[in-house]
C-alpha cells in the first residue's frame, strides 16, 4: 500500500510541476494591414434554423474589419433547408448549387469557408461552428496578398447591362494552376426566413449570390501571372429586372485550382456606386 | 503506400507463428452496403449525393488479431465507399489500415504500442473506444505501459494523439491510472474496487493560434485567457456489500478552453452593441456520477445520478457533436429499442446537465413480472430536458408465449436536442407479443402508438418477425403518420404545411437475416423517417433513409 501511495503520488508530482505555462498573448488583428481582402462563402437556406446566427457573425466581423477586407457571400444550396416557402422566390440555380458541391461538403449549419482554406485537422473546407470564423478571418488578414484585383463596374440603367472589368496585378510570380470566379450578389433582400423556431416574415437576407458569371468552379487563367504584369479580364451580362441594381455587388477572387482550392485574393464592389 | 506495406509486413510477420502452438488467429468482419433510392424532397433526401448521384454506399471492416504465448497483434482493415457514417447528408470515401497493435506482457509489466482501446473509471475523462454507428474511433495511437504491483493493485500510463479517420489529432494526450481491490474479509461479500486517474491535453499550435485570434475579436471586457494545457483527473470507487453495489466517480478538469454556443456574446450591429450566442470560455470542470443498485431474488433497482457542469473535453475547442471527444459521460436515459420509444432521444448535455435515473425491477410470480425506469434530465438552472416514466410488465406462459406491455410517458426538450419547437410531450403504449410454435418455429409482433400532438404528430409502428431458428428471421414493419386532427389556428400556413408533411405516409421495412454459426447476413429493404440516432448516449440528427441495406457479420 505503500509502494502504491508513493507511486501514485510521484506521478501526480510529475504533472502538477509541469502545470505552469508562459502566457499567451492576445494580438490586435488590425494592426497589421497588408492589403489582403478575405472571402467568406456562407452556406444558408431560407429554412435553415441555424444559418441566421451565422449571418449575424459575419456581418459583425464585416463591421469590425471593414467590407474592403472582409467580402462575405452567402450561398442559397443548403439542400433541403433551401426550398423556398410558398410564393418566396426560389433563390437556389443549377449554378449556385455547382458553386456550392465545388467548394466542397459540409457538416451542420452555420458554416462557411475562409478563403477556401483546409483547415489543420479537418475534413472539410467549411467550418462549423461560426464562433470559429472570426479567428480565421483575423489570421488570413494578416497574409500579406501575392496579387491585388481591380473591379470596375459600368451598368446602363435603361438596358440593365453590365460590364465587369477585372484587373490582376501580381506582386510577386504565381505559379501553378489558378482560376478567378466573378458573381453577383445582391444585399438586403427582404423575404421570408426561419431564425430558431420561428418563421420571420421580413428577414433581410445579405449578400446572397444571384448569378455566377464565370463557370462555378472560376474560369482558367491561362495568362502568366508574373510580378507587375496586369492581367484583364472583362465580362458582359445583364441585370434581370427584379434585382435592385442599388444593392448589387461584383464579387472578383482568384483561387488555386490543383489540390487546394485556397483563395488568393478577393475584391468586391457596388454595381452603382 | 509506404504505410500499407509496413501493415501488410507486419501482419506476415505476426501470422508466420500461426502453425506454432498455443497461438490462436482471430477476426471479424463487418461489412454495409446501402443501396440509395430516388431522391425525395419531401422526405428530405433531395440534394444528399447518395441519392442525387451515387446509388451506393458501403463500409468494411476486416479485423485480424493474433495472439501466442502473451504477446498479442492485431490489423484491420477499413473502407468506406460513398459512405454516410462520417456525414449523414454526405459522402465520405477513403481505405486503409484502420488499427494495428501490438501488446506483450512481460513479468509484471504489460507493453502496447498502435492504435489502443481503454478508458479509466466510467470514462468520464477518457475513453478511447470505437461505436461505428456513429464513426466514432478514437483510438489513441500510442504507447502504454502498464504494472502489476501485487496481486491486487496495478497502474499503468500511457501518451499519444487520438485517431481521426485514417488520420491523427494533433494533440497531445498523456495519463495514467491505478486501479486495486480491496476485500477486507475473504469470507463476506464485501470489497472495494477503488481506483484514480489523470489525463494531460495539449492543444496544438494551430489550435491556440486559431483561438488567439478568435479571441482578439472579442469586446476587451469579455476576452479570456488561453493556456496549451489541461488536466482532467477522477477517482471512481465500487463498493460491494451483501446485495448492493455502489459506483462512485467524480471527476475535475483545469480551466480548458472550449465552445460555449450558448454563451452570450457582443457584436457590433451599426452602431448598437448587440449580443449573438457562441464563443470561446475559460472554464473549469466537473462530473459526479454515482450509481446504486440492489439485487436480490426476483428484486432489483438502480439509482443513478449525474451533474455535470463544462465538461466538455475534446481534441480542440471547435471539435463539435460526435468529433473529437476525448472522454465519455454516461447517458442517463433508458436504453430503449423499441422503433417509436427511441424516437425522442437525449444527447448529452456535457456544458451542464443534472440528471437522475431510477430502474425498478419485480418478479411477482413465476409468470409475471414488473418494471418501472424513470428518468429526469435538466440543465443546471433546472429548465427540463428529458423526462420519461415508463411502467412495463412481462408475463411468459411457460415456454409457449410471452407478451412484454408498457407505456412512454415522455417530456422532450426538442428545441434543445433538435433546434425544433419547444417541447413534444408524448404517451407511447407499446406491446411485444412472441409466441413459439415449437423450438424452431416462432411469431414476434410488436406495435407501438406514439400519441403527441408536437414535432410532426401521432404514429403507429407495427412488426411481424417470422423466425425459423437456427437459420432464418423475416420480417416486415411499417411506421404509419397518423393524419393530423385540427391544428392550431396560430399555426401560420408554413408551420402547419412542415407539421402535417407526412400525414398519411408509410415508412415500410421488409427484410430477411441468415444466421450460420458465427456468420450473419442480412438484406432489407428500408424506408425510414428523419430523427435522432444514438448509441451509448451519444446522439446525432440523421436525415431520412430510403433504400437497400445489406449486411454481414462474421467472426471466426
Amino acid at each position: 500500500m505503500k509502494n502504491i501511495l508513493y507511486c501514485f503520488s510521484l506521478a501526480a508530482l510529475m504533472f502538477i510541476t509541469a502545470c505552469k505555462e508562459q502566457p499567451i498573448i492576445i494580438p490586435d488583428p488590425n494592426l497589421n494591414v497588408t492589403g489582403r481582402t478575405v472571402l467568406v462563402e456562407e452556406i444558408t437556406g431560407v429554412r435553415c434554423t441555424n444559418c441566421p446566427t451565422g449571418t449575424q457573425t459575419l456581418v459583425a466581423l464585416q463591421q469590425q474589419y471593414g467590407a474592403d477586407r472582409l467580402v462575405v457571400v452567402s450561398i442559397h444550396a443548403a439542400g433541403p433547408f433551401s426550398v423556398p416557402y410558398t410564393n418566396q422566390e426560389d433563390y437556389r440555380s443549377a449554378e449556385i448549387q455547382e458553386l456550392a458541391d465545388y467548394i466542397g461538403q459540409y457538416f451542420g449549419f452555420p458554416t462557411a469557408s475562409i478563403d477556401r482554406r483546409l483547415l489543420v485537422g479537418e475534413n472539410s473546407i467549411f467550418i462549423t461552428p461560426h464562433s470559429r470564423w472570426g479567428g480565421e478571418v483575423a489570421q488570413d488578414l494578416q497574409e500579406d496578398p501575392s496579387l491585388a484585383i481591380t473591379l470596375e463596374n459600368t451598368f446602363d440603367p435603361s438596358s440593365r447591362a453590365l460590364s465587369i472589368k477585372v484587373g490582376l496585378l501580381p506582386d510577386q510570380q504565381i505559379t501553378g494552376e489558378h482560376r478567378l470566379t466573378v458573381l453577383i450578389t445582391q444585399d438586403s433582400i427582404i423575404s421570408q426566413q426561419l431564425d430558431g423556431s420561428t418563421l420571420v416574415q421580413n428577414y433581410v437576407h445579405r449578400h446572397m449570390v444571384r448569378d455566377v458569371v464565370t463557370a462555378p468552379s472560376g474560369d482558367n487563367i491561362t495568362e502568366a501571372l508574373e510580378a507587375g504584369q496586369l492581367v484583364n479580364k472583362t465580362f458582359n451580362v445583364s441585370l434581370p429586372a427584379t434585382w435592385e441594381a442599388k444593392h448589387c455587388s461584383v464579387v472578383a477572387y482568384v483561387h488555386r485550382s490543383d489540390v487546394s482550392k485556397e483563395i488568393l485574393q478577393a475584391a468586391e464592389k457596388h454595381v452603382i456606386e | 503506400m509506404k504505410r500499407l506495406t509496413l501493415a501488410l509486413s507486419f501482419s506476415a510477420l505476426c501470422f508466420s507463428g500461426f502453425a506454432q502452438n498455443n497461438s490462436h488467429i482471430t477476426g471479424s468482419l463487418q461489412a454495409n452496403g446501402n443501396f440509395f433510392f430516388a431522391a425525395d424532397s419531401v422526405l428530405g433526401t433531395a440534394g444528399i449525393p447518395q441519392y442525387d448521384n451515387q446509388k451506393f454506399g458501403a463500409e468494411t471492416w476486416l479485423s485480424l488479431n493474433y495472439s501466442h504465448n502473451g504477446f498479442d497483434a492485431g490489423l484491420r482493415f477499413d473502407m468506406f465507399n460513398n459512405s454516410n457514417l462520417l456525414n449523414p447528408s454526405a459522402s465520405y470515401s477513403d481505405v486503409g489500415i484502420g488499427r494495428w497493435y501490438v501488446h506483450k506482457k512481460i513479468d509484471k509489466f504489460d507493453i502496447s504500442g498502435g492504435y489502443l482501446y481503454d478508458q479509466i473509471g466510467s470514462g468520464i475523462i477518457y475513453r478511447a473506444y470505437e461505436e461505428r454507428a456513429l464513426m466514432i474511433d478514437n483510438a489513441l495511437f500510442g504507447a502504454q505501459v502498464g504494472y502489476q504491483i501485487n496481486d491486487d493493485w496495478k497502474v499503468r500510463a500511457f501518451t499519444g494523439r487520438q485517431k481521426q479517420q485514417f488520420d491523427r489529432y494533433g494533440t497531445i494526450l498523456r495519463g495514467g491510472v491505478i486501479e486495486g481491490f480491496i476485500k477486507p474479509d475473504s469470507t463476506k461479500n464485501f470489497a472495494f474496487a477503488p481506483g484514480a486517474g489523470i489525463v494531460g491535453r495539449t492543444y496544438t499550435d494551430e489550435t491556440i493560434n486559431s483561438a488567439r485570434f478568435e479571441v482578439a475579436g472579442y469586446f476587451k471586457d469579455e476576452q479570456i485567457d488561453l493556456q496549451y494545457n489541461t488536466y482532467a483527473a477522477t477517482i471512481f470507487n465500487t463498493m460491494t456489500a451483501g446485495d448492493f453495489t455502489w459506483y462512485f466517480e467524480a471527476a475535475g478538469k483545469t480551466k480548458d478552453v472550449i465552445n460555449d454556443l450558448t454563451a452570450p456574446r457582443s457584436i457590433l450591429n451599426g452602431n448598437e452593441i448587440d449580443t449573438t450566442l457562441g464563443k470561446l470560455v475559460n472554464r473549469t470542470g466537473y462530473t459526479f456520477y454515482s450509481s446504486l443498485a440492489y439485487s436480490k431474488k426476483g428484486f432489483g433497482i438502480t439509482l443513478e445520478a449525474k451533474r455535470t457542469k463544462d465538461f466538455s473535453f475534446r481534441q480542440n475547442p471547435n471539435a463539435l457533436f460526435v468529433q473529437g471527444a476525448i472522454n465519455f459521460l454516461p447517458p442517463m436515459a433508458k436504453q430503449n429499442t423499441y422503433r417509436l420509444t427511441t424516437r425522442f432521444a437525449p444527447a448529452t448535455q456535457e456544458l451542464g446537465e443534472q440528471a437522475l435515473q431510477l430502474d425498478v425491477r419485480y418478479k411477482l410470480n413465476k409468470k409475471l413480472s414488473v418494471g418501472l425506469n424513470f428518468s429526469d434530465i435538466q440543465f443546471l438552472d433546472g429548465t427540463e430536458l428529458y423526462r420519461e416514466i415508463t411502467p412495463e410488465f412481462t408475463y411468459k406462459q411457460k415456454r409457449k408465449w410471452q407478451l412484454i406491455g408498457g407505456l412512454q410517458i415522455l417530456k422532450y426538450n426538442i428545441f434543445v436536442y433538435q433546434g425544433k419547437d419547444t417541447y413534444v410531450n408524448a404517451l407511447t403504449p407499446y406491446a411485444e407479443f412472441l409466441y413459439k410454435f415449437s423450438p424452431r418455429k416462432s411469431i414476434r409482433v410488436e406495435a407501438q402508438y406514439l400519441a403527441t400532438e408536437d414535432e410532426f404528430g401521432s404514429w403507429v409502428n407495427g412488426l411481424v418477425e417470422v423466425g425459423l431458428a437456427p437459420h432464418w428471421i423475416f420480417y416486415a414493419s411499417d411506421m404509419y403518420k397518423l393524419e393530423h386532427g385540427t391544428l392550431d389556428p396560430s399555426l401560420s400556413a408554413e408551420k402547419a404545411k412542415e407539421k402535417t408533411k407526412y400525414d398519411n405516409a408509410h415508412f415500410p421495412s421488409l427484410g430477411v437475416v441468415y444466421s450460420r454459426k458465427s456468420n450473419r447476413v442480412s438484406l432489407a429493404y428500408v424506408k425510414q423517417v428523419e430523427g435522432i440516432n444514438c448509441a451509448g448516449g451519444i446522439c446525432r440528427y440523421e436525415p431520412a433513409f430510403h433504400g437497400a441495406r445489406l449486411t454481414v457479420n462474421s467472426s471466426f
